[in-house]
């Protein structure tokens, strides 16, 4: 059911997932085009309400990586924003959230692979970056590759596990108890889309923050042992 | 659960497509009204606290104003009162010396009318003493009193020092005879007694003439020397004035 090639263009074949996900991109394109179109310096209530949407998300990010908020704050505010949609849209009768798929988690934690590397090097260079791989032991190098590896697949599996999960629940309670029964666990859908998005969004930037600190937290390191 | 590399890879573009949708259309804005926001905030609590800053200077300095003010003041006060009190002494002073200078002209005035009032006083008593005392000599006046007065001025003639001895006779040279007048006829012996004080004195012989004016008593005229102890003339005496000093 998930991941099915609904539209094929030549030898490229679009999944629901992609189809779903330009959807939410749409949507969420458009909504954000009118509603920052006419932003005043004295708020409306819904530029108030979008404004503490951004701030709440800035200031999380602030607390994890204060130097760095604002170099964070797109890829990181675009994983919350996109995936609380993208996890909701399951609860729409027809549609599945593309965070089900697991094509698509796997892209999103292959991203944040890449971007925690990325905005390390970026940071540090490459050499300083790599470095924290030999500490504190050399030895630890294989550790450190296996956790990079797991880290990313639990984060695409977790995302993918429970969003599927919930879906799957609510569908076998509906064929097998009726209609309006799996309500409650739609609530809870809402509740674990909320969540997830928010866990997903997290680790990503703990990732990513100790991509940028980890140099940083080796150098204050080696100072307090001189 | 399989994976799917076109979705992968779609998916992964979308992501990116959206990141830069949503740094475009939402965070970009959004943060931007909010940075304006907040430098609008603290432009405003910047020009608060200017404009506080300057009120504490304004109203330090104008606190400093008013004290200045307030020294100036009483330094104005004492100023003004000390030159009150100099104008009050001086005042005071032109009006003790006005008043001195009236006391003055009243004493000058008091004493001098005093002193008018004592001449006049001194005027009408003897005036008042010689209507007494011619009323008394009028009435004690005779050929005694008369005969005394006459031995009384041959005494006397007869104590004259030498040098106005000769300029009596030196006067009566060129005369026949040394007048003598009298109130009253002289007698005999008086008049011998006056002939020879006469010779004696003038060298030269004597007539003799009746003259009532006299009251009592005796003048003796020798061209421009004349010797008069008479009444009258003592009368006269003490009529003119300066006699009560």
């Amino acid at each position: 059911m998930f991941g099915e090639h609904w539209i094929a263009i030549g030898p490229v074949s679009l999944s629901e997932t992609v189809l779903t996900t330009w959807c939410v991109m749409a949507i969420l394109a458009i909504a954000a085009s009118i509603m920052t179109r006419r932003l005043k310096i004295h708020p409306s209530t819904g530029q108030a309400a979008l404004e503490a949407i951004v701030s709440m998300i800035e200031d999380a990010i602030v607390a994890v990586a204060p130097d760095h908020a604002k170099l964070l704050l797109p890829f990181v505010g675009t994983f919350w924003v996109f995936l609380v949609i993208a996890n909701l849209v399951g609860l729409v009768p027809g549609l599945h959230s593309p965070t089900g798929d697991l094509s698509a988690t796997a892209a999103f934690a292959i991203l944040v692979f890449f971007a925690s590397h990325w905005f390390g090097i970026r940071d540090q260079g490459l050499a300083n970056y790599l470095k924290h791989y030999l500490t504190p032991s050399p030895l630890l190098l294989p550790f450190h590759i296996i956790s990079e590896i797991t880290r990313t697949v639990a984060l695409s599996v977790r995302l993918f596990g429970n969003i599927m999960s919930l879906e799957m629940a609510a569908l076998l309670i509906l064929f097998v108890a009726g209609f309006l029964v799996p309500v409650p666990i739609l609530m809870l859908h809402i509740i674990e889309a909320l969540v997830q998005a928010y866990i997903f969004g997290m680790l990503a930037l703990i990732y990513i923050a100790g991509g940028l600190q980890s140099q940083a937290l080796h150098s204050r390191n080696e100072e307090e042992d001189e | 659960m399989e994976l799917d590399w076109t979705t992968f890879l779609l998916e992964i573009i979308n992501f990116l497509v959206l990141v830069w949708i949503l740094t475009h259309f939402l965070f970009r804005p959004v943060l931007g009204i909010i940075a304006q926001r907040r430098q609008s905030i603290e432009d405003t609590i910047a020009q608060t606290k200017a404009a506080q800053a300057e009120a504490d200077a304004l109203k330090s300095r104008y606190e400093s104003r008013l004290e200045d003010w307030e020294k100036e003041k009483s330094v104005a006060r004492e100023a003004q009162a000390r030159e009150l009190e100099a104008q009050r002494k001086a005042a005071l002073a032109a009006q003790q010396a006005a008043l001195d200078d009236e006391r003055r002209k009243s004493e000058s005035l008091a004493a001098h009318a005093v002193r008018k009032q004592k001449e006049a006083d001194l005027a009408d008593a003897i005036a008042q003493g010689v209507r007494f005392t011619g009323a008394l000599l009028g009435r004690l006046k005779g050929p005694e009193v008369e005969s005394a007065i006459i031995r009384m001025v041959l005494s006397d003639l007869e104590t004259l020092p030498p040098s106005r001895r000769d300029a009596l006779h030196d006067a009566a040279r060129e005369l026949d005879a040394v007048t003598i007048l009298t109130a009253f006829a002289p007698g005999n012996d008086l008049k011998t007694s006056i002939d020879h004080a006469v010779a004696d004195l003038f060298g030269k012989p004597t007539t003799y003439r009746i003259d009532d004016h006299l009251v009592a008593g005796i003048r003796i005229e020798s061209g421009a020397w004349q010797v008069e102890a008479s009444l009258a003339s003592e009368l006269e005496y003490f009529k003119s004035p300066g006699t009560s000093e």
